[in-house]
């Protein structure tokens, strides 16, 4: 009972870390929030099964969806959100701005697919695999499938960050933006960037996460968990966010499964408004990197 | 890189030329506006027919109290909250429970409403030292806290079903029995809230939080407690919030959970950005708006969400100054087109 538990707890964490991840970034290279973040998650969740419904091999969906949603965070950067920090820096206006959008992709598919959860069949087949057992441990085809993808995205992504030139660019906006300006990185075009990847990533985490937990239009409210996983990580580091959403994602099936289910989502969200106000430069943080006050 | 900030944050250049925050004193005409326009509230209720409108005004008049607090955050510390609709829950909750369980009157309840509503603000008030971005995060997650609360409390809150059968307001012994005699009760609260802020802006304390909105470290460095008065202002704005919750539970007579949701805190933010950031007269005019828009024209009401969010996305690309910019654009045109009239006339 406990190790199912754990191992759900990890599949729901580490899907919880692609979010948390596109948060960090963002943060970092751009200094405010996507709030649509959760949304983009959801669009990838419906458009996945728009495919599917069109007969669209998971190969090409999965990769198509990707792409489309990444194209769509950079547009909407170009478009909505590059007027309130170029020429005036305006967060107030970004947030709601973001906000906005977010709001009227969910409500757009809530009109077009109903209020129902829809049921989403395991990506590549991963019905007819079904459980996989070695020992005491039992995990479905679906939640090793999810965990391998997403590791399998971090690694891309370190390498991104080590081996391209426009990842060490990017890198670089994170640490230090005015210094990054000054040696010629352009910040139009990483902020730009940080939008694309926080959109393909959220996209990808939608895919991975509505087999599991249904889609629904109004499941872009997970991103606030990815969040607040991110947060216990800090919101310093990448490092720090996949760390801290894995555990909140153990924590969180945890409570579910020996305290209360129906308190779940408030206990996480507790936690959260404690860490932010006792400490909010996150629990796995080292003491001075606060950036959050 | 301890400030974050894209471009150096020279916030809000808008807002600080808008009348709201305008350091000068009153002109006569201003005084003057502001009377006609409290005796016009006073007498609004004779050009209205039926008690459906009074009922759909009272409505526009207490969530207009809540975006006004909004706004006032929003122009003076630069602090957007997504939890405005659960201080609304919150003080709505607290008039509902105390009036039906414990039997106290209603004034109780309602003073005891904005109170409860001001000591949450002050509790959670060490979120207000969160830069603006996390504030944000903290509200949201906050009233979504406060709401699952309501849901799954059903010992104390009755959960999904909500409280019912919440009395009528009364004061000394004089029971507001129609919509018509309620609006003059909500119409105190507003003016008052009205007159208070505005006080406010013109006082020490209100020019210390303009100057906080502008520049936090050379606040700091001044001996300006900037933690305390933002933490002060928040709470000033949720004691409102509180405050229009218990009016509302008193109108309709039953509060359920549905009344805190996101959603609602979001009607709220639409409300200040389509009436106007940083104007007086914006929230008032966005209160109007998304209260009245929905009843007379139903698409409007099934697409509701769609339709705001897209209103708002299309207000702050091409009008951020909503409608209230709209209007005094229009005036001041107007003004100006007079004005070459008569000295064309005059030549």
């Amino acid at each position: 009972m406990l190790i199912d538990v754990v191992i759900a707890g990890l599949t729901l964490g580490s899907i919880y870390a692609l979010i948390g991840v596109a948060f960090v970034i963002v943060i970092l290279a751009t200094g405010f929030i996507n709030f649509a973040q959760g949304d983009f998650m959801m669009a990838g969740a419906f458009l996945f099964l728009t495919l599917r419904g069109m007969d669209v091999p998971d190969l090409l969906a999965v990769p198509l969806i990707i792409l489309l949603l990444a194209a769509a965070g950079g547009l909407m950067e170009r478009v909505a959100v590059r007027p309130f920090w170029v020429k005036e820096y305006d967060p107030g206006k970004i947030i709601i701005i973001t906000l906005a959008i977010g709001l009227l992709m969910s409500n757009l598919v809530l009109q077009a697919y109903g209020g129902r959860p829809l049921r989403v069949e395991p990506l590549f087949g991963g019905a007819a695999i079904g459980v996989v057992r070695a020992g005491p441990f039992a995990a479905s085809f679906t939640q090793l499938m999810a965990m391998g993808t997403v590791a399998l995205t971090m690694l891309l992504l370190a390498a991104f960050f080590k081996f391209s030139m426009t990842g060490v660019s990017l890198r670089a906006v994170m640490v230090d933006r005015d210094t990054a300006a000054l040696m010629g990185v352009s910040i139009k075009r990483t902020v730009l960037l940080a939008f694309v990847i926080g959109a393909g990533f959220a996209g990808l985490a939608g895919m991975l996460i509505a087999p599991l937990t249904f889609a629904r239009w109004n499941m872009g409210l997970i991103a606030i968990k990815a969040f607040a996983g991110a947060t216990l990580g800090g919101l310093y580091s990448v490092r720090g966010a996949v760390a801290g959403c894995v555990l909140l994602g153990v924590l969180e099936t945890l409570i579910a499964g020996f305290v209360s289910s129906a308190y779940r989502d408030a206990i996480v969200y507790g936690i959260l408004i404690a860490v932010l106000l006792v400490r909010p430069e996150g629990l796995l943080a080292p003491r001075q990197a606060a950036r959050v006050g | 890189m301890s400030s974050p900030a894209v471009a150096p944050a020279h916030a809000g250049g808008e807002d600080a030329k808008s009348f709201l925050l305008s350091p000068r004193r009153r002109s006569g005409w201003q005084v003057g506006l502001l009377i006609a326009g409290v005796i016009a509230l006073l007498l609004l209720p004779l050009v209205i027919t039926s008690n459906y409108q009074m009922h759909l005004v009272n409505f526009v008049a207490i969530f207009a109290i809540v975006a006004f607090g909004l706004n006032f955050i929003l122009g003076f510390t630069g602090q957007l909250s997504i939890a405005q609709a659960a201080f609304f829950g919150i003080g709505a909750y607290t008039s509902a429970l105390m009036t039906v369980r414990l039997g106290v009157g209603f004034w109780i309840g309602l003073l005891a409403a904005g109170l409860v509503a001001f000591l949450v603000a002050l509790v959670i008030g060490p979120l207000t030292r969160l830069r603006d971005i996390f504030f944000a995060v903290a509200t949201l997650v906050f009233g979504e806290a406060v709401r699952l609360i309501a849901v799954n409390w059903v010992d104390f809150t009755n959960g999904p079903n909500g409280i019912t059968g919440v009395p009528r307001a009364s004061l000394f012994g004089y029971v507001f029995r129609t919509e018509f005699q309620f609006y003059y009760l909500i119409l105190a609260v507003l003016v008052i809230q009205f007159i208070l802020t505005v006080r406010l802006t013109r006082s020490r304390v209100g020019r210390a939080m303009v100057a906080i909105r502008f520049d936090e470290t050379a606040c700091t460095s001044l001996g300006i407690h900037v933690a305390r008065y933002k933490t002060l202002a928040f709470a000033f704005a949720c004691l409102f919030a509180g405050l229009a919750g218990s009016l509302y539970v008193h109108l309709v007579r039953f509060i359920s959970p549905e009344s805190l949701t996101f959603f609602r805190s979001v009607e709220i933010i639409v409300m200040v950005v389509v009436g106007g950031m940083g104007s007086l007269a914006g929230p008032y005019l966005g209160a109007a708006v998304v209260v009245l828009a929905p009843e007379y024209a139903r698409v409007l009401n099934e697409y509701r969400i769609v339709v705001f969010s897209a209103a708002i996305i299309v207000m702050l690309l091409v009008a951020p100054r909503g409608l209230a910019g709209i209007l005094d654009s229009v005036a001041s045109g107007t003004t100006r087109a007079a004005r070459a009239i008569v000295q064309r006339v005059r030549r």
